[in-house]
This record gives structure tokens, sequence and C-alpha cells, in this order.
């Protein structure tokens, strides 16, 4: 949005404040994830631990930063206090990088909103970012999970070819979770990600390829999967990616 | 059983803003009027306002000026007991 730190820390604080009041008044079932500011790390840092204190149950990033991957050693110390208040660092459909919406400018949203966030679970997963940070959970949202089975392919084979040691699953083992649509072939994306690993969201109060109001009712009604693994996806799952 | 809506959204409006005492550091809201889109002015980029938003929800609802309203909505239409909101600033 701007780049300098002092304006976007504030806007970040004054966007928080505005969803800690808007939850305050949300009889319980609200909750919130910040945004921060990441210009400046140490006000990353200090925004994190405001959102701790103020109920916060997610941190929100974009798969590009400025010119910064997910994996940039800049993030370090954001990741390790997200790390050390139990929130996951959530990825969300969108990009940080002026160039990069620059570049494809006069196209849909795919490019510019879409494949960024799945460029970050590259990152984060190639770059062993998961290993540093043990504790820490990573949330991939609306960007469908269709592309679970490819990735966990293509990575597989690439950690292959760099003698490096591969999960059993890229997913669970790198405490991912990943936002899957209605519409998305779930049998096979589970056969992936496992069934522990996969959440849903309706994208509310937004109109695109993720809008679907009725997700979570249309869920249950589709029958694919085993009513079991259905409750998973709409409840358990959920509570553990935001650690509620 | 609950239900955990993972990913919803909130609109931002001016109220956003309101929590930043400086005012030369606030989002402008321009409004050029009729069915002319609006934009927010950021630090001097200019960023869409309303284009990707579901139109089918009232705005007092989308923008959370209606948070009464948006619980009944969860538990009427989508079935959900928590929500969690994301930011959608300029995300499309």
């Amino acid at each position: 949005m701007t780049s300098k730190a002092e304006i976007e820390a504030a806007i970040c604080r004054s966007y928080n404040q505005w969803l800690i009041d808007i939850c305050r008044k949300g009889e319980e079932r609200l909750r919130w994830i910040a945004v921060v500011p990441l210009i400046d790390i140490t006000s990353a840092v200090t925004e994190v631990r405001f959102a701790k204190a103020n109920g916060a149950c997610g941190i929100f990033m974009r798969g590009l930063v400025d010119d910064k991957r997910l994996s940039h050693s800049f993030f370090f110390p954001l990741y390790e206090e997200a790390e050390k208040s139990n929130l996951p660092i959530c990825v969300h459909a969108s990009t940080g990088s002026f160039d990069w919406v620059q570049l494809f400018e006069g196209e849909n949203g795919f490019m510019r909103f879409k494949v960024p966030v799945l460029s970050g679970f590259h990152s984060i997963v190639h770059d062993g970012i998961p290993a540093k940070f043990p504790q820490l959970r990573f949330g991939f949202i609306e960007v469908r999970a269709q592309w679970v089975p490819y990735m966990a392919v293509e990575i597989a084979k690439r950690f292959e070819r760099e003698n490096k040691v591969i999960a059993r699953n890229i997913i669970r083992d790198n405490h991912v979770y990943v936002a899957c649509q209605t519409d998305d072939d779930l049998p096979y994306v589970l056969k992936y990600a496992g069934e522990d690993n996969i959440v849903i969201g309706s994208d509310y109060g937004h109109n695109d390829t993720s809008s679907e109001i009725e997700a979570l009712r249309l869920l249950k009604k589709k029958g694919e999967v085993e009513p079991r693994i259905i409750d998973k996806i709409l409840y358990d799952n959920a509570k553990a990616l935001y650690g509620i | 059983m609950p239900t955990i809506d993972a990913d919803a959204h909130v609109i931002e409006s001016e109220q956003t803003w309101s929590y930043i005492s400086d005012e030369k550091w606030k989002p402008y809201l321009i409004q050029p009027g009729g069915a002319r889109p609006q934009n927010w002015l950021v630090d001097g980029r200019v960023f869409n306002r309303g284009v990707n938003v579901n139109r089918e929800l009232s705005e007092a609802i989308r923008e959370m000026r209606d948070i009464g309203g948006r619980l009944k909505h969860m538990t009427s239409s989508i079935s959900t007991f928590r929500c969690f909101i994301h930011r959608c600033f300029y995300d499309r």
C-alpha cells in the first residue's frame, strides 16, 4: 500500500483495532486475522504481540511481499514470534508486489492474486521453513486445494533430484492447512493432503471465483467423502489451524 | 456440530481507518459519485474499492456496521457458528 514504514504501521494497527472492536460485539462467534506491517520487521513483531494480546487467531500474509519470497530470512523474526504466540501464518490470495501486479495488468486475477500463494507455498516448503520453525502452522487460503496433488508430486521430484529428504506427506508434515472449495476433486486432494489438513471457507462478502456463501452447507450435501472427514474439514481442522 | 468458516471477509470503510490519529496518513475515500467506482487513495497510490463485493449482502453487513445482521445470516443461511475475518483490502 505504501513504501513508508510509519504509514504502513498506522494503517495495520487501525485495521486490527477495527476488527478487535467488531469481534468484541460478535457474541464469541467472530475471530480475526491480524495484518502486520512488513516494511520494518520490528514493527511486525510488535504487531504480532498486540494481535495475540487482543485475541487474533492468525497472521495475514501475501504470497510475495515487495521483492521478497516468503522464505526470505527477513521474515524469520516474524515467524519466530508467530510460532511463540501460537498464531498461524495465513497466506491469502493476493500479492504484495506492485511489480508483479503491473506485470499481469490487464489479465484477470489468476496470476496477480492466486499464483503468488502457490509460489509462497513452494518457497516455504522447498526452502525448509517448517523445519526452522517446527511449531509454526501455515494456512493457504482462497486458492482452492486442487493444486495440492500437483505440488506434492512436483516438489517430491525436485527433492529427489536435489538429494533432499522428502516428507511422507508434504502438507501434514510441514504443518500446512489448505482451504478447499466444493468444486475441488476432494477424494483426489485428500489422497495427497490427508484428512487432517483441509479446511473450507465461504469467501463471505466477496464475489469472485472462490466465493461460495453456501460452501459449508454444500460440502455436506455433496457426499463425495465420508461424513467423518467432512466434519473434520468443517470444524476440527480449522480449529487446529487457528489454534482455538 | 459447530462449523468454522475459515475464510470470510469484511469490506473496509472509512470507519476502518478512524483509529489513525494523523489525518494525512489515513486512506482517503475518492467518491466520484453516480455509478462511477470508488477508490482509496493511500500515500499517493490509488486502490479499487468495491470491485470484488457480493452485492446480494447489505452494505451494512459487508462492512460490519450491522454485526447482529451478520451473525443472523451466518446462522440462518450458511450454518456457520464461527467466522474468521481475513484482510481483503485491494485483494481480488
